[in-house]
């Protein structure tokens, strides 16, 4: 929670600076984006490799907590292609595209918007952080409801830090492991499948 | 879409070198939530310089919050199913 305060309030302080018109008219996002783009999937990749506990928690040997993720996925895609058939102004690749952030607004939405636009990569910013915090409010309900996995489906990629004190919490100590597996298979897959999204068939 | 990838998996890589070594990790994290704050910052810019992204931003939000309660809720209900058939002790 904290985190994605200060990522959105950075944001937030560029809205202004640009409404404030004091830019140069010159500044071209594109430019520097796709240079930058690069340099943060070189980063997020080597945070992901180095990451020791990962590795660790995706040898596990319990099949069943495979199929977490994959519902996940496929809940996800499902509930964003949905989306498209219901408003005429989203593609179905822009839909599938932000919900394939799962909630980690910040690469997703750089990613989108140098691969599609800037519109649509504030879309998938608004979304995803959206996503979080809506988890963040109600997983202690979701869990009620819908058993002890419903936290992990809502948080997606943020299952495994900023939303996992209140699966913790909620689900039990004992779905941690789960919410921290789920969370790292969709983090390393979010590039992937956003890439995918928006250059496949094109 | 293939360079993007590759440079992904170049970092996998990087990282598996320093799997032993924390103080790199450090500052990579560093380096990294810092290039999510500028870059996060740019497209702020980018967008307050936009008119046409103010001008839509009701319609733009609208999309984002619609898109997040679909995601949520597909996979709420899929995660049930599972959670009802694989994990609930009986």
């Amino acid at each position: 929670m904290r985190s994605s305060l200060i990522i959105f309030s950075f944001f937030i302080a560029g809205v202004f600076a640009g409404l404030s018109a004091k830019i140069p008219a010159g500044f071209d996002w594109d430019k520097i984006g796709g240079y930058a783009l690069y340099l943060l999937m070189f980063l997020a990749g080597v945070s992901i490799g180095s990451d020791r506990n990962s590795w660790k928690v995706l040898a596990t040997h319990n099949y069943k907590i495979f199929w977490v993720p994959v519902c996940i996925i496929i809940g996800t895609m499902t509930g964003a292609a949905l989306v498209a058939l219901v408003l005429p102004s989203l593609t179905l690749r822009e839909s599938l595209a932000v919900g394939a952030g799962f909630g980690y607004y910040s690469l997703s939405s750089v990613f989108i918007t140098q691969l599609h636009s800037q519109s649509l990569g504030v879309v998938a910013l608004l979304s995803n952080i959206f996503r979080e915090v809506a988890t963040l409010l109600i997983t202690p309900f979701l869990v009620r409801h819908f058993g002890n996995l419903a936290g992990i489906a809502s948080g997606g990629a943020t299952a495994m830090d900023t939303t996992l004190p209140v699966i913790s919490r909620y689900s039990g100590k004992e779905y941690a492991i789960v919410a921290v597996f789920s969370g790292i298979v969709l983090t390393i897959l979010v590039p992937f499948l956003v890439t995918f999204i928006l250059t496949v068939g094109k | 879409m293939i360079s993007i990838l590759l440079v992904l998996s170049l970092g996998i890589l990087v990282g598996l070198l320093i799997i032993s070594k924390p103080k790199l990790h450090l500052f990579n994290n560093y380096l990294l939530n810092w290039s999510i704050y500028l870059l996060l910052f740019l497209l702020g810019i980018s967008v307050g310089t936009n008119a046409e992204i103010i001008r839509n931003l009701g319609k733009i939000g609208y999309e984002a919050v619609t898109i997040a309660i679909a995601s949520i809720a597909g996979s709420v209900v899929l995660s049930q199913i599972l959670f009802n058939l694989l994990f609930k002790k009986k």
